[in-house]
């Protein structure tokens, strides 16, 4: 595939010595990096490296300890209607009370104002990016009655009536059908187009190649980030992936339990 | 003032005390299993359950039968509605998708906003059946009798029992219910068990501390005695002795407490007018114990943990000015003024804590001078070989650029325990230089 | 002028009592005036407050956070009481039973909300302690103390029951006012904030990427539900409160999918039921002269509300579910 991606003066995402703590112990260490604008972009790491706080730091839902964040060159404060983001869908219960359309329609209300309501207009439009996701005859069905990739779908749709510049999905390919996957990737390509960034938080390691055009590999700290066929080599995915990481994982552990005053099992021995 | 052991022995107090002792060991006891599995609400909602049984018990009591048909009635009649309001919880999340908590809350008002008005029926035609009844709404200890401690003697023996006889089972199917399956045990049977136990303790606790205060029992000592230990055989132990104590201190309060204001004028002056009414107070004492132990548990406790960070800040201070010394000048004397410049913190605190090192014979202190002890050569080496041992391991195993490493490796110094720096040598195998070149001391030399 | 207590409804069985009150707000809407009967009162207590329980309870619901409502209605005890206790050995007032006003027992009921949502983070959050523990420790531990500090000041052991069931009987019309108040303030902020509670429920990590904090609402949503069971605590008690939160929205629950939807028909159902209750209270008194305690009947109506909505639910319903409806119709179908 062939893209033309702008140039790294105007990127879309500058992240420099990005840290953040939990329980005064770093679990994303000194994050240094620049996507440019119009690209797709896989963040892969193994569980619990810090790729979902990676995507909420940014987002401006985590305060990290240090470091700085720019979004299309501003803080992201300041660009949050230029930004959307699709969560996990496990992150809520989708027993709640609404129809798919009315999901939708979530994503306005960012833009909407304190008191307004979501009008005709605003619903032909959420009818139109429903279309987008070949769900829009489900427009008014209650989303318990959703499968995962329709589930999937709604998210997506959600995300696309904002409108934005930049998208960050987590984990959008997790235990969808085929159908799904076909579409968001068709969207993918078409937001490309149209010269928006995608950054997606990414768990299967065989698609990474075919799927995206730059790839962050993280697990606590950078590994690498690059355009995939520069930097997806099998020496840094053992690098990302592979054991030498597990002393890390116990010293961050050790860590924590220090500065939450829990005794570890061993001690300094007095010299 | 009564003697305590007056409380085991006297007529009138004996029934109370050793009957609150009896209930609040039962509750404790099948509490911490409640507890492990993350459900302590549910003695919530079977305590409340329990309130129509016993006013319908009352009701039918005092319309058709006589006196001593009251206790047993009570019994079956609170057993029965707390199985049906088990029942009505499971039914609304397996059928109706009722969320947990919705489910314990719409059971508990129900059940006892039912009882309340079978209740009112009697509240004017039978003002002493009534009164019965309210007395079970915050409990009534004062009122036990022998026969009661002998009931609930014998259900206590029963719960411990089956406790006993199947721990092992309960043990795994609350820790891991999918593996149990997977071994051939019925976890469904233990559970049904496990809530079958709920129900009578529930049903023998009412009487002493009532419907509306009962779940405190099931939760105070269990909370409490998790504290103290990580092992259930011990957290049963514990939890048993606090519900037992709170029994025994409760009823022992509220009865000195009485007896005091009886005697002098002194609550009359204050506006207090009732008297301390024993329920709640065996509620308030295991609850004090309660918060007692989650702020002091040596283990868990919340300020134990916070002395635990300070000695830690404590020790990094010492081992960074012990590293200090050591770069300057390792075998010989250095300034104190040298000392101070290249640390950021009040001289006060640098100067009790070169006074520590100096208690611990790590440094030795000559008017303005100071000097590392041979041990605490030793000591210093070691923090500089963790943080170089750690910047090898960033760099080369993790890929890190050398320039960034060093910070964390300043943190990382003062965690790394024994045990991992033997991982990490081996790791590494036992480098000899860090990634800016500078040599790593060996284990155990200077 | 009657001297002596005249109620239009005394003797009314439960049909009856709806021909009196349809004759008597008739009459009141064509001009006549007409003071309030005591059943009225009660009635216009208990549906406000049933409608505000509702409006507030459907968000609980959704929230999961109903054991903390449980929590707060406990915990009001002890606020009620200790401000009672204050005002009467602290402040010197002529006739303590009428300066218990209102903006007192908001304070009170403000400060322990505060207290008890304060706590239990506090014991989640930084003892860590799980969470259900943390909700039941404090509840129970509180309210057991507002007992003991009820029956040692207070010589009214009827206090003890009061709180518990509330004392219908005893409702004026200085209370419709509470409840017409607490209701407006209910609305106000639901209409204000419809959609912010809506999201910030429904996906608090996307609500809090478009600005909208679900912490928050959360408060906000934890105010509402102080002011509310205080402004109910009078009429039908702590424990009884929570009927009327929860059963209104799960009985609604099975019968629409809509937010809006379901705030409105909540809000019915508790309306009907507090109407049904007061009804056949009368009923009960007449016919079978049964004192039944009013906020009792309300909430066994609710019940039996939830158990019809059971049985002819369109989702879940059991009539639905039926091995003969299937059968019914599958032998359609062709």
């Amino acid at each position: 595939m062939t893209f033309e991606p702008t140039s790294l003066e105007h990127p879309c995402l500058k992240v420099s010595q990005l840290t953040v703590n939990y329980d005064k112990t770093p679990v994303l260490w000194d994050l240094t990096l620049t996507i440019p604008k119009g690209v797709l972009v896989g963040i892969i790491g193994p569980n619990g490296a810090g790729k979902s706080t990676f995507l909420k730091t940014i987002l401006g839902l985590i305060k990290p300890i240090s470091g700085r964040i720019e979004i299309l060159g501003n803080s992201i404060r300041k660009n949050k209607k230029r930004v959307a983001y699709v969560p996990q869908r496990e992150s809520v219960d989708w027993d709640f009370p609404i129809t798919v359309l009315d999901l939708v329609l979530m994503g306005l209300y960012g833009k909407l104002g304190l008191c307004c309501y979501a009008g005709k207009r605003e619903r032909e439009q959420a009818l139109k990016v429903l279309a987008k996701v070949e769900m829009d005859s489900y427009a008014h069905r209650q989303i318990s009655q959703l499968s995962g990739g329709q589930q999937q779908r709604a998210f997506l749709a959600r995300a696309l009536i904002q409108d934005a510049d930049v998208y960050f999905m987590d984990e959008p390919f997790a235990g969808v059908d085929i159908t799904t996957s076909r579409i968001i990737l068709s969207i993918f390509h078409e937001l490309k187009t149209q010269g928006k960034t995608i950054f997606v938080v990414h768990h299967d390691l065989e698609t990474v190649k075919n799927t995206f055009d730059w790839v962050i590999m993280l697990n606590m700290r950078l590994v690498v980030c690059g355009e995939v066929a520069k930097v997806f080599t099998p020496e840094l995915v053992h690098r990302t992936f592979g054991k030498e990481n597990i002393l890390l994982d116990e010293a961050t552990r050790l860590s924590q339990e220090t500065f939450s005053g829990i005794s570890t099992n061993s001690h300094m021995t007095d010299q | 003032m009564t003697a305590i052991y007056h409380y085991f022995t006297d007529p009138i107090l004996r029934a109370p005390t050793i009957g609150s002792m009896l209930m609040c060991l039962t509750a404790a006891l099948v509490g911490v299993l409640v507890f492990l599995r993350k459900r302590s609400l549910l003695g919530e909602t079977l305590s409340h359950a329990t309130y129509p049984g016993v006013t319908l018990a009352v009701v039918i009591v005092a319309t058709m039968l006589s006196e001593e048909w009251l206790a047993p009635f009570i019994l079956v009649g609170a057993f029965i509605s707390s199985l049906l309001g088990l029942f009505a919880v499971d039914a609304l999340k397996k059928y109706f998708n009722v969320r947990d908590d919705s489910a314990l809350c719409f059971v508990l008002a129900s059940f006892f906003g039912i009882g309340l008005t079978i209740a009112s029926r009697v509240q004017f035609s039978h003002p002493q059946e009534y009164r019965q009844i309210q007395s079970y709404l915050y409990g009534q200890a004062a009122t036990m009798t022998d026969f009661h401690i002998l009931l609930y003697g014998v259900l206590s023996i029963l719960v411990i029992a089956i406790g006993a006889l199947f721990y092992k089972e309960f043990k795994i199917t609350t820790f891991d219910a999918n593996y149990a399956k997977s071994l051939g045990i019925g976890v469904r049977l233990f559970d049904s068990l496990l809530f079958l136990l709920i129900v009578i303790s529930v049903v023998v606790g009412i009487k002493s501390v009532g419907v509306v205060l009962m779940s405190a029992m099931l939760i105070a000592p269990a909370a409490a005695a998790r504290q103290f230990s990580n092992r259930m055989s011990r957290i049963l132990l514990i939890a048993g002795i606090i519900g037992m104590v709170s029994g025994f201190l409760g009823n022992y309060l509220s009865n000195e407490f009485s007896i005091y204001l009886a005697e002098s004028n002194r609550g009359i002056q204050g506006g207090i007018r009732g008297s301390l009414p024993t329920g709640p107070s065996i509620v308030v004492v295991s609850g004090t114990i309660c918060f007692l132990s989650l702020l002091f548990a040596p283990e868990r406790g919340l300020i134990p943990r916070y002395i635990r960070i300070a000695f830690f800040r404590l020790r990094r201070l010492e081992e960074n000015l012990l590293k200090t010394v050591w770069r300057i000048n390792l075998d010989g004397e250095v300034e104190l003024s040298e000392i101070l410049s290249s640390h950021s913190r009040s001289k006060t605190s640098l100067q009790l804590c070169l006074w520590k090192l100096k208690w611990d014979g790590l440094v030795s202190k000559r008017g303005k001078k100071v000097a590392l002890t041979s041990k605490g050569r030793k000591k210093a080496s070691h923090i500089v070989r963790l943080h170089r041992l750690w910047e090898v391991y960033l760099v080369n195993s993790l890929g890190l650029g050398v320039e960034r490493v060093h910070r964390n490796a300043e943190e990382m110094e003062h965690i790394i325990t024994p045990d991992l720096e033997k991982k990490l040598t081996e790791l590494l195998e036992d480098p000899l230089e860090d990634p800016h070149k500078q040599p790593i001391p060996r284990n155990g030399g200077a | 002028m009657l001297i002596g207590y005249y109620n239009p409804y005394s003797s009314a069985t439960f049909l009856d009592f709806f021909t009196t009150l349809l004759k008597r707000v008739g009459s009141w809407i064509t001009g006549h005036a007409l003071e309030m009967a005591s059943d009225e009162i009660q009635l216009a207590v208990l549906t406000l407050v049933a409608i505000s329980c509702a409006l507030v309870g459907t968000f609980l619901v959704l929230r999961k956070m109903t054991m903390l409502a449980n929590a707060l209605s406990h915990t009001i005890l002890l606020g009620i009481v200790a401000a009672y206790i204050i005002l009467m050995n602290f402040v010197a007032v002529e006739n303590p039973e009428e300066a218990f006003n209102v903006p007192f027992l908001i304070i009170a009921a403000l400060c322990t909300g505060l207290l008890t949502t304060f706590l239990t983070e506090f014991l989640s959050k930084v003892i860590k302690l799980q969470e259900d523990a943390s909700i039941g420790l404090v509840f129970t531990t509180l309210f057991a103390l507002g007992v003991i500090l009820v029956t040692l000041f207070t010589r009214n052991v009827h206090i003890g029951t009061e709180i518990v069931m509330g004392n219908v009987d005893a409702l004026k019309k200085s209370d419709i006012q509470i409840a017409v108040s607490v209701l407006l303030i209910n609305m106000i902020f639901f209409t204000l904030f419809f959609k912010e509670f809506k999201i910030s429920t429904f996906d608090s990590n996307l609500s809090k990427a478009l600005g909208i904090s679900p912490i928050f609402f959360n408060y906000l949503l934890m105010v509402l539900a102080s002011l509310t069971t205080v402004g109910a605590f009078r009429a039908v008690g702590v424990l009884m409160v929570l009927a009327l939160i929860t059963g209104p929205v799960l009985t609604a629950r099975l019968f629409t999918h809509r937010l809006g939807t379901l705030l409105a028909l909540s809000s019915l159902v508790g309306f009907l039921a507090s109407l049904f209750g007061v009804a056949l209270s009368r009923h009960f008194l007449t016919v079978y002269h049964l004192p039944l305690s009013t906020g009792g009947v309300v909430v066994t109506v609710i019940v039996f509300f939830y158990l019809l909505a059971i049985v002819f639910s369109p989702y879940k319903g059991l009539i639905k579910r039926s091995f003969y409806y299937r059968k019914f119709q599958l032998m359609h179908k062709k």
